[in-house]
């Protein structure tokens, strides 16, 4: 085998044994959980706190403490925080959590690369879905070659390269929603006026709510966040419209952000709803497991992202410092 | 009577019961033949339909596919008469950086080009703006914000 030949097939087993440390079930329909995985589970809970490096032949420890396991637990849930705040800030980073089983960390790895280097040439501010944006795009058609729009973030999608974020407002009594691709380089600037979260993930609701609702106006100037608290939550519920609606509020028990989702339903169609009803769904454990990201996969990547945002301060600062001494 | 049997047992009952025999998709809100559309210009006939409330339809869609799209040229019946439009808003999912409206938008045109109104109110994609057919270089002139 060629020299080239030899390194290419270290490298991917390389990765693949990576790849084999984060995998948990056999295959994504499986119901039961891979051999090491529930022995890695048996491990920690006995107070191991090494997640990738433990055989699979080693033998446990009980060396915990009462004060120590304390001491880690305040620690631990500073930690939980801290990835719940990134997995939130970060969206696009983490892999998709509908195709776990089919992850590929080399294709992470290379998103990664090309979204730290456009992150270094536009500042993406952090946004969540419920805050206003007004995104700069390059339009060869208009006059200033440029096209700008204000609108609610109603939605974030999909992971890496492939990111993208709608934003709605409504316009001379039209509503109009926009789809922008984080990464594309089209995009000139992204500017949060107003950062804030709401009570659900998506809002397409508000296509189905008083245009009010969906309204901002396009000179709007920005707000500022508070600095050092947590992100502020808009706990507004918005009242639907009368029937009909676009989609079937009236299943969306789980929309926290609304009110008015009921609906009177003829005999045909209450027994129409419980078909599509899974009550099932919410004691699938596996299921759950399966589309979920575990606290070191997070951390991993949290990692990563961490060291590149220091490596930009310092870089920002640098400049900064060296326009100072230049003028 | 079905409030006896547990869960499962409903829902095998029900499913087979209610089988539906054919596969649906989510509604893909195509502009094709008799579908139902905005007019959004100050022309009179525009005007006219919406206070009577009579729906302004779409009989052809010129393209090969008679699918319309941002800025296909159509054929409608409005008040009882056939006009041609250009289609200036789409209620579809569109790609990237193109707006997508809550309702269909389209502007009325007569047999030589001309726009039949003054002025367009609404908002237009500015991706349009790219259409070099002079006809339809016309009826953007027309419009007030682009989007």
């Amino acid at each position: 085998m060629s020299l080239s030949k030899q390194f290419r097939k270290l490298f991917i087993s390389s990765l693949l044994n990576n790849a084999r440390a984060f995998s948990t079930s056999g295959c994504r329909h499986s119901n039961t959980l891979l051999h090491r995985t529930v022995n890695r589970h048996r491990r920690l809970k006995e107070g191991s706190t090494d997640y990738q490096d433990i055989g699979e032949d080693q033998t446990n420890d009980r060396t915990v403490e009462v004060v120590e396991l304390q001491l880690d637990l305040a620690a631990k849930q500073r930690e939980q925080k801290e990835i719940e705040t990134f997995k939130e800030k970060y969206p696009d980073f983490l892999p998709r959590t509908d195709l776990i089983s089919r992850r590929d960390f080399v294709i992470e790895m290379l998103h990664r690369r090309d979204m730290f280097k456009r992150r270094q040439n536009l500042t993406v501010p952090e946004f969540y879905v419920g805050s206003i944006l007004a995104v700069t795009v390059s339009d060869s058609y208009s006059p200033n070659k440029e096209n700008r729009f204000v609108g609610i973030c109603i939605q974030r999608q999909f992971a890496g390269l492939q990111h993208n974020f709608t934003l709605r407002n409504v316009i001379y009594g039209q509503g109009i929603e926009i789809k922008y691709d984080l990464y594309n380089p089209n995009i000139l600037s992204i500017e949060c006026l107003k950062m804030e979260k709401r009570l659900d993930p998506e809002l397409f609701y508000l296509r189905d709510c008083a245009p009010e609702h969906s309204t901002f106006p396009l000179d709007m100037e920005k707000v500022p966040a508070p600095k050092g608290k947590d992100v502020p939550i808009n706990d507004i519920k918005v009242v639907l419209n009368d029937p009909p609606w676009l989609e079937r509020w009236e299943r969306r028990k789980d929309l926290k952000g609304i009110t008015g989702n009921n609906r009177t339903l003829t005999k045909r169609q209450k027994q129409r709803a419980l078909l599509s009803e899974k009550p099932w769904r919410e004691n699938d454990l596996m299921l759950e497991y399966r589309h979920s990201l575990r606290d070191d996969e997070v951390r991993h990547i949290k990692n990563i992202v961490d060291r590149f945002e220091e490596r930009e301060q310092r870089r920002k600062e640098e400049a900064q410092k060296d326009n100072i001494v230049q003028s | 009577m079905l409030c006896y049997l547990n869960s499962e047992m409903k829902m095998s009952l029900i499913n087979h019961i209610f089988r539906r025999g054919f596969s649906t998709t989510t509604p893909l809100n195509e502009l094709q033949l008799l579908s139902r559309v905005k007019v959004v210009d100050n022309s009179k006939i525009g005007r006219n339909a919406k206070q009577s409330g009579r729906p302004v339809r779409i009989i052809h869609v010129y393209n090969k596919t008679h699918v319309g799209r941002l800025g296909d040229k159509v054929l409608l019946t409005i008040e009882h008469e056939k006009k041609k439009g250009y289609i200036v808003g789409c209620k579809q999912n569109q790609g990237p950086f193109v707006p997508k409206f809550d309702s269909n938008n389209v502007v009325l045109v007569d047999d030589d080009g001309q726009p039949l109104g003054t002025r367009i109110r609404a908002p237009i994609p500015s991706c349009l703006r790219a259409d070099t057919d002079p006809n339809f270089v016309k009826v953007l002139s027309l419009a007030t914000t682009f989007v």
